[in-house]
């Protein structure tokens, strides 16, 4: 192939040579095979009205010249066949002899016009010397250059030279006529318009004008009258596309401009048609109308170019604006050209420009396609790491906020300052829904990726109902709204579904109304009917009296982040997920969200749910239920009974949690269970004065724990009254209770003042007192009388914090004893430090230890104590020697007398009622040598225990303070110093 | 309910005090007739388990001075068979008593116990068995033994507490047990809380346990340097007791 392509290439350069060459240097000899054809070079004289004359120019334009006359040469080539001449309709007479003719024919509408044209007028050599009288009929004005030769010879000349004119139009017409094929396609193929396609049309038209307006028009159409009408027509067209192009371009930044420019040219336009179709105008008459219409178009594309252009939009397009540029140049240069050089209108420069700004607008197309593609795959992408991105992207969200909630609840647990406090709360509003939104943004997530399940299990339908009512209970109430609920008193009270997932649609939705409503509330109804002996089918509605959906505002419910009516409803929170999850949640359990609404009235969502039945028994009355329990909130209750003992058994931790809440100002105490076989095991071991007990549960049943109760031995509850807790509320549950062993029953949900009324019905009298207990804040629950003397004699203490922090009094109780147990040893430690300062390693140290006493002081809410730790931690941090200097020895004396007043508080606890054993040096030892073991294993209990045990020994007064030492040194659980003290012992003994 | 553990002090009797602490208080003492003598007044057990791992002369003199004070004390003896038989004339006095020979197995020195005690609550103190098995083991570290004694405390109830003083300690155990949640403090001497937790992330068999940060560091350069490794939570001490209970729970749900 390698020879082959050699000697292609050899060839073509000899072949290509052969004929360059030759045209170059061989003579001409095709000069007489043409024809002849040369300009008339002979005066022309104008006849004037009076008979006289005036020399004209060759080209010329004078409308009021009808009679033009000229002598032929006297020295004609005998081969001249023709004297050509340019213009409208003639007769030409040869020493007054008509020798020829020309006439358009009048069609009516069809060309009545007097097209210019080219015309041969036969001469011959004899006519040599003879005076040539041309008579123009109807003259437009135009003619142009004459020639004189042979006919064939003078069309050759014409043609050649207006040749690049039609080859450069030809071009744009074909390409322009592509350019809507490829983007009408394209568009087709992608469903998408092409802004390109207009301006392809444009072009194309241009084009067409050119071929019509040229002299080829003679020689291509049949009809020339015809033909030379049709440029006028094309000229009204050609702005149209242009325009709707640059308004696309622009994207409708001027279309009332580019609307206007249009109005005025299809009214021009029109008129134009009107006039010359009733006869009344020429269209070359009003055609200077339909230029000044055009040039209204290009001004307004010129203006909007520089507004553009100002505000730097221009970019966008900035392809297609410099190809109008370019075709606003040629077209200047045509005029210029049209006007200066020669009479006949070429258009060819123009045909330039247009194909300029065409392969511009291609390039603009192109690139903007380009770009689409790209960003879609772009979109494609992002929407895929998204999905991933939010799913592992809860963890790192979550822990900062909580974080942030953190630090935020330590401003609210510090600070006395009400402002302060009030920021503070604002910042904890804002991190929980910020943490609602995160949610809700997962969920979605999920939902998309399609992670989401709908997960059935057996759920109670009253507990699921009294939570959501719970749910939206305060937030309707914050709005001063009513939240009600209806359900129908046959449906199931059990049923198999994703209850969690139910509550979270029916939340979505209330939450919703209650955002829209400002007076009045929302209802809660549910109705159903069995689908058949296992299915129910549940409907859901959700009632408001908000504010209501227009009818065309309904299908963007259905999109994502959307509200309805922004304006009306900028100051609503929420993202507007809630509802799409709703919608979503619904289309995975198989329903649809459906919704009528009233403008200005209030809206109904509605929506059924077919659920498995576990258990047909009747829900009963709930809604009445639930009301009831809602007054109640607002009861006190009106007795208390601190001693007595009550046993709640059920299953569900909830539940147990609701009666506890109810029961806590009563000051009851309370034990909890969590199956019958558990309660079994607790009625051994405690007298109870009531027992609740609940009928559903796995495993043993209340009915059949119940029925244990007589079998089995050391049952201290044989007498006590036991209460059945159940969500069965039909007529005869009580009965059947009381026939199965029970005292009385219970219904859930658990209502406050029916269970008041059980307890005082069945505590024994001597228990309860009929004082009203004052509910104090939660902090102080707990109550230990024994012990609140004890805290009042603790000086600067804020006790309210540190029984927040030590969630109990027990528990501050043998903080502040620990606390008062190290003191002394951290004070050694810190003192010890102190000297070796500024040593880089005790600085250290004793940062770490002032640290470590910041947080002692604080847990047993010595703040001062605290304050004045992180002062000291502080200066360490930052090397500030001389703030440690400065604090220090004060930070200690504090400290020392702090420990002087709280340790003889402990010592009741120190001193030993049993006897004392006489030192035993070997067990002594040993029992330190297992104690140290302890220590490092941080086993604080067997550590304790021990301690304990060596508190017996009666030690002599130098060794018992080394032991006072030791049992710091446990209880900072620091083994070395242990060991340390421990041989100091051993040399003493 | 005390136990006296005598023998020598050596592995067998402090794994043997391991597993009776789930039952008693245990304490440990060695075989000699005087230290007996002082820890049964110090301590006051209501049982005494005899280790006897080799017939001294001492050995001899501990149940002659038991025997003498307190013949009606419950005991049990576990030694060889050799060992028992040379020590039947003494231990037949005792009234209550159990006689064991090695070898055997930890928890038939917890049986015989129960039984010599007349624990009729076998079921009791296996349940509490089960449960203590079932009980989540959350690992505490804080060079703050304040505050290390206090979180005991507070979670005993709930969860099996686990104690460490230093990081050292901390990796220490987390080799040793199975701990399914680590609350760390930030700033400690020797090892910090964050390289506890680097070590923690780098360890295969360790790196899915939830860490939270219970730290009153509150710097918030400090506070990012943690955040990078995502531990579970971060909680700023002194923490509110119910906070870190919520906390405590969902991070173990989730798991």
């Amino acid at each position: 192939m390698k020879y082959i392509k050699g000697i292609f290439f050899v060839l073509s350069v000899l072949f290509f040579g052969y004929f360059i060459v030759g045209q170059l240097v061989l003579p001409i000899d095709l000069a007489s095979r043409r024809g002849l054809c040369s300009e008339y070079k002979e005066d022309i004289w104008a006849i004037l009205d009076d008979g006289s004359k005036e020399l004209v120019e060759k080209v010329s334009k004078n409308k009021d010249i009808n009679v033009i006359e000229t002598v032929l040469p006297s020295d004609m080539n005998p081969q001249i066949t023709h004297f050509c001449f340019g213009g409208n309709d003639i007769k030409a007479y040869i020493n007054g002899k008509l020798v020829y003719e020309t006439k358009s024919n009048n069609n009516g509408w069809f060309g009545k016009a007097n097209p210019e044209h080219y015309m041969m007028i036969p001469i011959s050599a004899s006519d040599a010397g003879k005076t040539l009288r041309i008579e123009i009929n109807d003259n437009e004005g135009i003619w142009y250059q004459p020639y004189i030769g042979t006919e064939y010879g003078i069309w050759a000349h014409v043609l050649k030279k207006y040749f690049s004119e039609i080859i450069v139009a030809a071009i744009t017409l074909i390409l322009g006529v592509l350019t809507i094929v490829v983007s009408k396609s394209y568009g087709y193929i992608s469903k998408k318009k092409i802004e390109i396609t207009y301006l392809g049309v444009g072009v194309a038209y241009s084009a067409i004008w050119l071929v019509v307006n040229s002299i080829y028009r003679q020689v291509l159409f049949p009809n020339l009258s015809i033909a030379s009408d049709f440029p006028f027509l094309m000229v009204m067209l050609i702005p149209y596309p242009f325009l709707i192009y640059m308004n696309i371009i622009q994207e409708k930044r001027f279309e009332r401009m580019y609307m206007t420019a249009s109005c005025i040219l299809a009214y021009v336009d029109i008129m134009n048609c009107v006039l010359y179709i009733i006869g009344k105008k020429e269209l070359i008459d009003t055609f200077i109308l339909v230029a000044l219409g055009s040039m209204v178009a290009i001004f307004t594309v010129i203006v909007s170019f520089i507004i553009d252009l100002k505000n730097g939009k221009i970019k966008e397009y900035k392809f297609v604006a410099f190809g109008l540029l370019g075709a606003f140049v040629a077209a200047i240069v045509q005029l210029v050209t049209y006007f200066f050089r020669s009479g006949i209108f070429s258009g060819a420069y123009l045909a330039v420009g247009l194909l300029f700004l065409l392969i511009c607008a291609a390039i603009h197309t192109v690139h903007s396609l380009f770009l689409i593609e790209k960003d879609k795959t772009a979109a494609i992408m992002a929407s895929e790491a998204k999905g991933k991105f939010l799913s592992s992207m809860s963890h790192e969200i979550r822990t900062p906020i909580n974080a942030v909630l953190g630090m935020d609840e330590m401003i609210l647990r510090e600070s006395k300052e009400n402002n302060i406090r009030d920021y503070a709360l604002d910042i904890q509003n804002a991190g929980k829904s910020l943490l609602a939104l995160i949610n809700d943004i997962l969920d979605i997530s999920k939902i998309e990726s399609g992670k989401m399940e709908i997960r059935p299990i057996e759920y109670d339908m009253s507990s699921m109902l009294n939570d959501t009512m719970n749910m939206i209970d305060h937030k309707a109430k914050e709005k001063d709204l009513y939240a009600e609920i209806h359900v129908d008193t046959d449906i199931p009270s059990r049923l198999l579904g994703d209850d969690i997932r139910i509550r979270q649609i029916l939340v979505n939705i209330l939450n919703n109304a209650v955002k829209y409503t400002n007076e009045g509330g929302v209802t809660l109804e549910l109705t159903g009917e069995p689908a058949d002996d296992n299915n129910y089918i549940l409907h859901f509605s959700v009632k408001d009296t908000g504010i209501g959906i227009k009818e065309e505002d309904l299908p963007k419910l259905y999109a994502r982040f959307e509200r309805i009516e922004e304006n009306r409803n900028r100051n609503i929170e929420g993202t507007g997920l809630g509802m799409n999850i709703t919608l979503q949640l619904l289309e995975l359990m198989g329903s649809k969200l459906n919704v009528k609404s009233e403008y200005g009235k209030g809206s109904c969502f509605y929506f059924d749910l077919k659920q498995e039945i576990v258990d047909a028994q009747p829900i009963g009355n709930l809604a009445e239920r639930i009301s009831e329990q809602k007054r109640e909130y607002k009861y006190k209750n009106s007795f208390s009974a601190k001693d007595a003992m009550i046993l709640v058994v059920d299953d569900n931790a909830v539940n147990r949690k609701v009666v506890r809440n109810l029961l806590k100002d009563i000051g009851l105490m309370i034990d909890e269970a969590d199956s019958g076989e558990r309660c079994l095991e607790m009625i051994c071991e405690k007298k109870y004065d009531v027992i609740f007990l609940d009928h559903m549960m796995p495993g043993l049943d209340g009915i059949e724990t119940l029925q244990q109760f007589d079998k089995i031995q050391n049952n201290l509850n044989l007498d006590t009254p036991v209460i059945a807790l159940t969500a069965n509320a039909i007529s005869g549950a009580k009965e059947m209770y009381l026939k199965a062993g029970f005292n009385d029953f219970l219904s859930k949900p658990v209502v406050y003042n029916k269970l008041e009324k059980m307890l005082i019905k069945y505590i024994p009298e001597k228990k309860i007192s009929s004082v009203v207990v004052e509910s104090g804040p939660d902090v102080f629950i707990e109550e230990n009388s024994k012990k609140d003397d004890f805290f009042d004699n603790i000086p600067d203490m804020n006790l309210e914090y540190a029984v927040l922090v030590n969630g109990n009094k027990d528990v501050l109780y043998n903080t502040i004893k620990d606390f008062a147990m190290v003191i002394e040893s951290d004070v050694k430690e810190i003192n010890q430090y102190k000297q070796m300062l500024p040593d880089e390693e005790a600085l250290k140290q004793y940062r770490v230890k002032v640290h470590g006493i910041k947080a002692s002081a604080l847990l047993v809410g010595q703040m001062s104590l605290s304050g004045m730790a992180r002062v000291l931690e502080l200066a360490a941090i930052n090397h500030n020697i001389d703030i440690i200097e400065a604090v220090h020895d004060t930070f200690v004396s504090q400290l020392t007398e702090r420990k002087n007043q709280l340790k003889p508080l402990f010592d009741t606890d120190n001193s030993n009622t049993q006897d004392l054993v006489d030192i035993n040096k070997d067990l002594l030892f040993e029992q330190l040598e297992i104690l140290i073991q302890a220590v490092s294993d941080v086993d604080v209990d067997r550590a304790d225990e021990i301690v304990d045990i060596l508190k017996g020994f009666d030690y002599p007064d130098d060794i018992r303070s080394k032991m006072d030492e030791i049992y710091s040194a446990v209880i900072n659980l620091d083994e070395n110093l242990i060991s340390e003290i421990m041989s100091e012992i051993k040399t003493k003994i | 309910m005390k136990l006296l553990l005598v023998g020598e002090l050596n592995e067998t009797l402090y794994s043997l005090n391991e597993y009776l602490s789930k039952s008693f208080q245990v304490q440990m003492c060695s075989e000699n007739a005087q230290n007996i003598k002082d820890m049964i007044r110090l301590l006051r057990p209501s049982i005494i388990v005899v280790n006897v791992f080799e017939m001294k002369d001492d050995v001899m003199k501990i149940f002659q001075m038991l025997l003498d004070k307190l013949d009606a004390m419950p005991i049990v003896v576990i030694g060889t068979a050799q060992i028992n038989s040379d020590l039947q004339t003494e231990l037949a006095k005792f009234k209550k008593k159990k006689i064991l020979t090695r070898p055997l197995s930890t928890s038939d020195v917890m049986k015989a116990c129960n039984e010599i005690l007349d624990i009729d609550e076998k079921e009791k103190i296996t349940e509490e068995q089960t449960q203590k098995i079932e009980k989540k083991k959350i690992l505490v570290v804080d060079d703050n033994a304040l505050i290390l004694r206090k979180m005991k405390q507070l979670l005993e109830d709930e969860y099996q507490v686990f104690l460490a003083n230093s990081g050292e300690k901390a990796l220490e155990s987390l080799e040793k047990k199975e701990i399914n949640l680590i609350l760390l403090d930030y700033e400690m001497p020797g090892m910090s809380g964050r390289e506890v937790f680097e070590h923690v992330i780098a360890n295969e068999k360790t790196k899915n346990i939830p860490v939270v940060f219970l730290t009153s560091v509150s710097d918030k350069n400090q506070i990012f340097e943690v955040l990078v490794n995502k531990p579970y939570g971060y909680i700023l001490k002194p923490p509110a007791y119910d906070k870190i209970k919520s906390i405590l729970k969902e991070a173990l749900v989730e798991r």
